[in-house]
């Protein structure tokens, strides 16, 4: 279980990983395009330009199409840790929010039903400003607001491992 | 009330076996197997026969002395005589069916639409009345049922020599689905055993959190807003609300501290979720905990000495111990992946709290042993009764929300049958006064 490592370590993996990536090519500026979902690179192997995976490499991770498309990142139990999935998505966003300062941002913190109530609104809020300090880290020039629904807001209520992962999760709205 | 407590002395010895018997048990794994005591209530004799009450009031005075655990009420069919008067008792009657305990009376109609019921309490085994004929006057058709509870409360004293909890109240959350994707939260207010419930708040958020002022009177709760999780405060008879703590971050986990001055609750206003105390003439936050881990679900002590919460300082959610005077943090769990949502009996004997996720589990405040109530795996919001005896909590029953109440010594568990519905979140009242 992903509890057992150190949450501060955990996330200060994270942002040193999503650091690293960020390093290897920096955002792409000379694209006027204010479509989001646009790549327009012309790279095959860099076919969005907010990432830099390859589509067979985006999809290794779950993620078909464009990573700015994705507007969910999801934890494990009791964790805040952010996984590779969702730094590729996270990174994706911060790139967008780095090109296009100002835009306000939403972050929605959720827990699975596992857990007492109040226990797990401070477990969603943590996540979802793990997610604002991500995005800042990594460029982001995003007013970003922080708000926790705990175990309130389910995406899926019945008591199944594959429900409780899609309700740990935090929600990118703009 | 006099001739009770002169009966509670003839049944010291009694009580004191009891209680000791008890206090040996408790603690251990396994639920006491402590007899429960055979009681024989007469249904209540109506004397104007062209009345008809919707509710049997025997029926649920047996209900309320039932889910205590220490009282196993008779089916009614095997009662041999149907006396409502002393003059009509034959001992050996209950004998013959074990009835340790009697309770008869009578509901008088008054004329109009009004009543009073007059009730007695009857030890069998030495064929005597225990304590005076009581009254409770001033009925109606839609009150007569509350006459139950204080019926019971007064056997229930008399017999336990604890203070009956059956005339306080429990607030719970009600989701409604009012369209396909919104939903209603309301604040109900009813008896214990979830009769006559009421909406005292609503709101197109979550609620969660409720917690009863020592007196009763106000609700502290938290409301999710657009700004976030805020702590509210319901006057429950004016139904006003006043928003104690909005700060930045979740505001959660209120608590009401036991002489009614101060509110415990966990803010993240200053990035971590830390505990503060709300002292309620002052309107001043005072931060008591400063962990970069999680801190909520404060609880007070009876004394208002120390504070219970729940932490992950540890990595994972346990119940540490405040103490207000010294600033000292102690750990209290230590068993199992997680404890959280932990609270004090009245009498500070215990501590319930939720244990692994979902069992609901006691603690013995002397020698932390535990005992689990429950072993199911989504049990959750336990809160005891303001007496102690009894333990509410939320399970689930066929993928139903179903609301419980335990007796504390784990012997008896009764559904709260009048609460349906999308709910969660019980919490107990104080006693009535």
């Amino acid at each position: 279980m992903n509890r057992k490592i150190g949450l501060m370590l955990t996330i200060l993996m994270s942002l040193m990983l999503a650091a690293c990536a960020g390093k290897k090519e920096g955002p792409v500026v000379d694209d006027t395009s204010t479509t989001a979902t646009t790549g327009g690179v012309g790279d095959a192997n860099k076919p969005y330009r907010y990432s830099d995976l390859s589509a067979s490499e985006l999809e290794a991770l779950g993620i078909y199409g464009d990573p700015l498309n994705e507007k969910v990142v999801y934890f494990e139990y009791n964790s805040t840790a952010i996984d590779r999935r969702s730094q590729v998505i996270l990174s994706a966003h911060a790139g967008y929010l780095a090109d296009n300062g100002g835009i306000n941002v939403s972050l929605e913190g959720h827990a699975d039903e596992r857990g007492t109530r109040d226990y797990n609104l401070a477990l969603g809020e943590r996540r979802a400003n793990v997610v604002s300090d991500f995005l800042a880290a990594n460029g982001s020039q995003s007013n970003n607001r922080t708000i926790s629904y705990g175990e309130e807001n389910p995406v899926d209520t019945s008591h199944t491992e594959s429900a409780w992962q899609r309700n740990r999760r935090v929600e990118i709205k703009y | 009330m006099k001739s009770i407590k002169g009966i509670l002395i003839t049944l010291l010895v009694l009580v004191v076996t009891v209680q000791a018997h008890a206090q040996r048990l408790r603690g251990t794994a396994q639920p006491s197997q402590i007899r429960a005591t055979p009681i024989a209530i007469v249904p209540f004799k109506v004397l104007d026969e062209t009345v008809v009450f919707e509710h049997q009031l025997d029926q649920v005075v047996g209900n309320d002395l039932y889910a205590t655990g220490k009282f196993e009420p008779i089916p009614k069919e095997k009662f041999l005589t149907l006396p409502s008067r002393r003059e009509e008792i034959r001992a050996k009657d209950w004998r013959f069916i074990n009835a340790e305990i009697l309770v008869y009376g009578e509901i008088w109609s008054l004329g109009g639409d009004r009543y009073e019921v007059q009730f007695n309490m009857h030890d069998v085994a030495r064929d005597q009345q225990v304590g005076q004929t009581l009254r409770i006057p001033n009925l109606t058709k839609e009150t007569i049922r509350a006459a139950s509870h204080i019926i019971a409360d007064k056997v229930y004293e008399a017999f336990t020599g604890n203070t009956g909890a059956f005339n306080s109240k429990i607030a719970y959350v009600e989701k409604v689905r009012v369209e396909s994707q919104r939903h209603r939260y309301k604040l109900m207010v009813a008896d214990w055993d979830g009769y006559n419930s009421v909406e005292r708040y609503a709101s197109w958020s979550p609620i969660l959190s409720p917690d009863w002022s020592p007196d009763s009177q106000d609700i502290a709760f938290v409301n999710l807003t657009s700004k976030g999780p805020v702590i509210k405060v319901l006057n429950v008879q004016s139904g006003n609300t006043e928003t104690i703590a909005s700060f930045k971050g979740v505001n959660a986990a209120p608590s009401w501290s036991p002489d009614g001055t101060k509110i415990a609750y966990s803010s993240s206003r200053y990035g971590s979720p830390d505990i503060f105390v709300y002292d309620t003439a002052t309107r001043e936050h005072k931060r008591v905990t400063t962990h970069y881990g999680i801190d909520t679900e404060p609880s007070w002590a009876a004394s208002g000495r120390s504070l219970l919460f729940t932490s992950n300082r540890s990595r994972k959610p346990q119940i540490y111990r405040y103490d207000l005077f010294d600033s000292s943090i102690s750990r209290m769990t230590f068993e199992g992946d997680e404890s959280a949502n932990a609270s004090y009996d009245p009498q500070g004997k215990n501590m319930v709290m939720v244990h692994e996720g979902g069992n609901i589990v006691l603690m013995d405040a002397q020698s932390n042993e535990l005992m689990w109530l429950t072993r199911a795996k989504f049990d959750e919001s336990p809160s005891f009764s303001p007496n102690g005896d009894m333990v509410l909590y939320m399970t689930e029953q066929g993928f139903e929300p179903t609301m419980i109440v335990a007796s504390a010594d784990g012997r008896v568990r009764t559904k709260v049958e009048f609460v349906q519905g999308d709910v969660r979140e019980p919490a107990w009242s104080s006693l009535r006064k």
